[in-house]
C-alpha cells in the first residue's frame, strides 16, 4: 500500500479531524515549552 | 577577563556571533520547506515514488534544521531584553507588533503544521498532507517578510513620529512602516539566496551520491539492513534515481535563479545608493570623490588610515556604469561623509566582494551545469559532481556575507540616521556581556555542532528507499528511468537515461 492510502479509505471529517488533533497538538506542545520559558524569565 | 574590554563591542560580537548562527538555519529552511512542497506536489501529480522517496529524506533534514533555527532565534529576542534594552524601548512601539507577528506566524502555521507533515501521513491522507506542507513553506515566507520587514526598517525608517520619551511610534500609515523603501528589494534578494542556498545543499548532496555510486560505495556499507546499503539492486538503482533526480533539480535552479538572483542584487544595490549611500560608498571602496565616472575597484586593500584602498585592481567609470548607468555620471565618495557616520569600510568592502564573487561562481555552476546537460554528461562528469560538492555550502558563506555587508552598512547606527548603536545598548559592565558571549560560544558549538554534524550524517547516507515494497517482478520506473532489477549488476552503475 502505498504512504497515504490507507487514511484515504476514511471519511473526510475523520482525516480533517485527525489534521486538527495534530496541528493543536504541535501548537500545544510548542506553547507549553514557551509558557515555561516565560515563567522562568519571569521568575 | 572582561574588565578592560569595552561593553559595546562585546554586545555588537555578542549579536554578531548569535545572528550568524541563526541565519544558517532560516536560510535552508526557508529554500526547503519550498523544496519539500514541489517535492510532493510532483509525486501527487506524478505519482512517480522517487519524489517520494526524496521527500522523507529531505523533510528529516528539515526537521532538524528546523529546530536550530527555532532555538538559535529565541536567543536573538532574548538579546533585545538583555543587551540591547534601550534599542527595544525606543523601538517596541513599531517593531514590536512587526515581531509578534512573525512569531504568530512560526507559531500557528510553521510549528502547528510541521506536525502533520511529519506524522500526520497515515492520518490525513496524501492531499491534506500536501495542504500541511504548503502551509508551512508558506509560513517560513511570511516569518521571512516580517523578519525582513523590521530590518529594512531599521535601515529605512518610514511612517514614525517621535514621542516626549524619545520612542519611535507609528505616524500614520501601518503601510508605511511594513512596506518602507528597502523592504522589498531586500525581501526578494534574500528569499532568492535562501532558495539558492537550499539548492546547492541539494545539489551538494545528489553530486555526493552519485560520485558515491559511481565508485560503487554504497554496495560496501550495509550497516542497517536497509536495502540500499544492503546491495539489493532495486534499492540501489532507485536511490540512484533519487541522486540523479535532486541533482538535476538543483542545477536547474543554479542555472535559472542565480542569474535572476544578480538581477534582484542590482536591483537592491540600486536602492540602496538611494536611501544609503555611505554603505555603497564602503562596499565599493570609494574614499574620494569621482565627478567624472568612477572606476569599479575588483580588488584591493582597503587603508582607513590614509583613506584609500592600496594595490587597487580597477576598471576605469564601470562603478559608475553599474549604479548610475552613465560612465561619466559623477560619483559621490566618503569624503563627503562626516567621520562619525562612516561605516567600517574595510569588512564591506570584503564581504561584499566575498557575496558577489560567490553569486557569479554559482552562475559558473548552473552554465557548466547546462553545458554538461547538453553533452548528456549530467550524471557522467565527475569534475561537475566535485564542484558542485564543493559549491555545497557556499550559499550559506554568501548570504551570512551579504548579511554583514547590509547590517556592518548601517553602522554607526541602528536607526539608520536616527538612532545611534552606541546609545541603544544596555547598560551593562563588560564582564557580564562578556561572560554570556563565552556561554554563548560554548553552548553553541556543541548544540549546533552536534545538530550540523547529524544533518551531514543523514546527507552522508543518501536517499534511502520508502517504506512500500518494490515489485521485484516488475521494471522500476522513476523519474523517467527504466533500469528493470534484472539488469543491475551487484556492483555497477545503473544503466539510466542520460538526457534526464
Amino acid at each position: 500500500m502505498r504512504p497515504g492510502e490507507r487514511a484515504e479509505g476514511q471519511p473526510l471529517w475523520k482525516r480533517l479531524g485527525w489534521m486538527a488533533a495534530i496541528w493543536g497538538a504541535s501548537v500545544g506542545v510548542l506553547g507549553v515549552v514557551a509558557m515555561l520559558l516565560r515563567g522562568w524569565l519571569n521568575s | 577577563m572582561f574588565d578592560q574590554a569595552d561593553a559595546l563591542l562585546l554586545a555588537r560580537i555578542q549579536f554578531a556571533f548569535t545572528v550568524s548562527f541563526h541565519f544558517i538555519f532560516p536560510a535552508f529552511s526557508i529554500g526547503l520547506a519550498s523544496y519539500l512542497a514541489v517535492l510532493e506536489g510532483l509525486w501527487l501529480k506524478t505519482g512517480r515514488d522517487v519524489y517520494h522517496d526524496l521527500f522523507q529524506f529531505w523533510v528529516k533534514i528539515f526537521a532538524v534544521a528546523f529546530a536550530m533555527g527555532v532555538v538559535s532565534g529565541i536567543v536573538m529576542s532574548y538579546q533585545f531584553g538583555t543587551n540591547w534594552s534601550v534599542f527595544s524601548d525606543r523601538t517596541g512601539p513599531i517593531l514590536g507588533p512587526l515581531m509578534a507577528y512573525e512569531v504568530l506566524t512560526a507559531f500557528f502555521l510553521e510549528a502547528g503544521f510541521l506536525g502533520v507533515m511529519l506524522f500526520g501521513m497515515d492520518r490525513v491522507g496524501r492531499k491534506l498532507h500536501f495542504t500541511a506542507t504548503c502551509m508551512v513553506a508558506l509560513g517560513t515566507f511570511i516569518s521571512a517578510f516580517w523578519i525582513l520587514s523590521v530590518n529594512s526598517w531599521m535601515q529605512t525608517p518610514t511612517g514614525f513620529a517621535i514621542n516626549e520619551a524619545g520612542q519611535f511610534v507609528p505616524a500614520g500609515s501601518w503601510w508605511a512602516i511594513v512596506f518602507n523603501p528597502s523592504f522589498p528589494y531586500r525581501l526578494v534578494h534574500t528569499v532568492i539566496a535562501a532558495y539558492l542556498t537550499t539548492a546547492l545543499v541539494v545539489g551538494a548532496v545528489g553530486a555526493f551520491q552519485l560520485l558515491k555510486a559511481r565508485g560503487g560505495d554504497r554496495h560496501v556499507d550495509a550497516d542497517d539492513g536497509d536495502p540500499a546499503e544492503a546491495g539489493d539492486d532495486a534499492g540501489v538503482a532507485r536511490s540512484t534515481a533519487a541522486a540523479r533526480k535532486m541533482f538535476s533539480m538543483a542545477m536547474w535552479m543554479a542555472a535559472i535563479v542565480a542569474p535572476i538572483q544578480i538581477v534582484a542584487g542590482d536591483f537592491h544595490g540600486l536602492n540602496t545608493l538611494e536611501h544609503q549611500p555611505a554603505k555603497v560608498m564602503a562596499m565599493e571602496g570609494h574614499y574620494d570623490s569621482h565627478p567624472d565616472g568612477a572606476p569599479l575597484i575588483l580588488f584591493g586593500v582597503p587603508n582607513p588610515a590614509e583613506k584609500r584602498v592600496d594595490y587597487a585592481i580597477e576598471i576605469p567609470k564601470a562603478s559608475s556604469l553599474i549604479l548610475k548607468h552613465d560612465p561619466n555620471a559623477p560619483l559621490a565618495g566618503l569624503d563627503s561623509v562626516p567621520d562619525d557616520r562612516e561605516p567600517p569600510v574595510t569588512i564591506l568592502f570584503w564581504s561584499f566582494r566575498i557575496m558577489v564573487g560567490i553569486g557569479f561562481a554559482m552562475l559558473g555552476l548552473g552554465l557548466w551545469s547546462l553545458v554538461a546537460r547538453w553533452r548528456r554528461q549530467l550524471y557522467d562528469w565527475p569534475w561537475l559532481h566535485r564542484a558542485a560538492i564543493g559549491m555545497g555550502p557556499s550559499g550559506f558563506i554568501a548570504v551570512i556575507a551579504g548579511w554583514i555587508t547590509t547590517e556592518v552598512g548601517r553602522q554607526p547606527f541602528t536607526v539608520y540616521n536616527l538612532m545611534r548603536t552606541a546609545e541603544s545598548a544596555s547598560p551593562l559592565a563588560a564582564p557580564a556581556v562578556g561572560a554570556s558571549l563565552m556561554a554563548f560560544v560554548i553552548v553553541y558549538f556543541i548544540v549546533f555542532g552536534f545538530g550540523t554534524w547529524y544533518i551531514l550524517r543523514l546527507m552522508s547516507k543518501g536517499v534511502l528507499v520508502g517504506e512500500h515494497g518494490i515489485d521485484d517482478e516488475a521494471p522500476i520506473r522513476s523519474a523517467g528511468i527504466t533500469p528493470g532489477p534484472a539488469q543491475q549488476a551487484k556492483g555497477q552503475a545503473p544503466v539510466l537515461s542520460p538526457a534526464e
